[in-house]
């Protein structure tokens, strides 16, 4: 089955970027996709403490964190199994788009890997593949 | 994986709705969420640089015209490669400042104190809330630039 239409709002997001213009832009582009149920989050620490309390269904999460960055969050979410949290889709933001990157990310479990800057075409592309599992060629 | 796969098939289910919209019309409808954010986004960089020159003007009352001039040239430069940037939806203030500085003629006597000033922004910055890494990244930019023309001006603290 193709995709052709999406509905986002019955879906948790939860961003996390300590960047506030970063944190805006992609926040405002997921609202312009239909998301409704959108968290923010401005480092590592705060995520987890979020996802324990209410496990989202989508996470983008940009590498680049201080003190605890997103590979080592990676690890913590994926880390066990039997937790509600620990299959939530998760795509890696980074500025860097060495093929070492992107590995390490899929490796610790990131279900896809975007790099910075990216419009709001591609994110939706992404988005659409790691829930179908659909590649999407999407114009701007 | 058959978890995985069970968990993307509930959240398929999910997105299905009479409401679903083309993906075309979502990726519209977001470049026009992120053109706002990136307008408001200018805004707030030009409060910053006259921020920065007001802070030059009350902390720096020595400074000749030739040492103006290149400041005003370097603000300039600012205004100019954002607005740029912002045709790239993402902003990259470190990268900015790397292209302004090397714009400016590694000649210049004054450069030194054009770097400075850049640090005096990212004192301001810092006030406004900009990321730790963030503000990091600033410093190394200016480090690495600083280093390269064998100029002094090269902490955060420094005037």
């Amino acid at each position: 089955m193709i995709v052709s239409r999406i509905d986002f709002s019955a879906l948790d997001f939860l961003l996390i970027e300590e960047n506030n213009f970063v944190r805006e832009l992609v926040g405002g582009m997921l609202r312009g996709f239909g998301v409704t149920r959108l968290r923010e989050a401005r480092s590592i620490e705060a995520a987890m403490t979020d996802i324990e309390r209410h496990p989202p269904d989508i996470i983008l999460c940009d590498w680049m964190m201080k003190p605890t960055d997103g590979l080592s969050f990676l690890r913590k979410l994926r880390a066990d199994g039997a937790k509600p949290y620990a299959h939530a889709l998760a795509i890696m933001i980074n500025e860097h788009a060495s093929s070492d990157h992107i590995e390490a990310a899929l490796g610790e479990g990131a279900d896809s890997y975007i790099v910075k800057p990216f419009r709001a075409a591609t994110l939706l592309a992404h988005l659409v593949q790691v829930i179908t599992g659909q590649q999407v060629h999407l114009v701007d | 994986m058959i978890e995985r796969d069970l968990y993307r098939l509930a959240l398929l289910r999910k997105c299905r709705s009479a409401d679903a919209l083309p993906l075309d019309d979502l990726v519209m409808r977001a470049n026009g969420a992120a053109a706002k954010v990136i307008g408001n986004y200018h805004d707030y960089l030009l409060m910053l640089l006259q921020d920065v020159e007001a802070t030059a003007r009350r902390k720096v009352s020595s400074w000749s015209p030739q040492t103006w001039a290149a400041f005003h040239r370097a603000v300039h430069d600012v205004k100019s490669s954002a607005a740029m940037a912002g045709e790239t939806f993402v902003f990259d203030f470190s990268r900015l400042l790397e292209t302004v500085l090397w714009r400016v003629d590694r000649a210049d006597p004054h450069l030194d104190i054009v770097i400075r000033l850049f640090l005096t922004a990212i004192h301001v910055a810092a006030d406004r809330s900009f990321a730790a890494a963030e503000l990091d990244d600033l410093q190394n930019a200016l480090l690495r630039i600083s280093s390269r023309l064998g100029t002094s001006g090269g902490t955060r603290q420094g005037y």
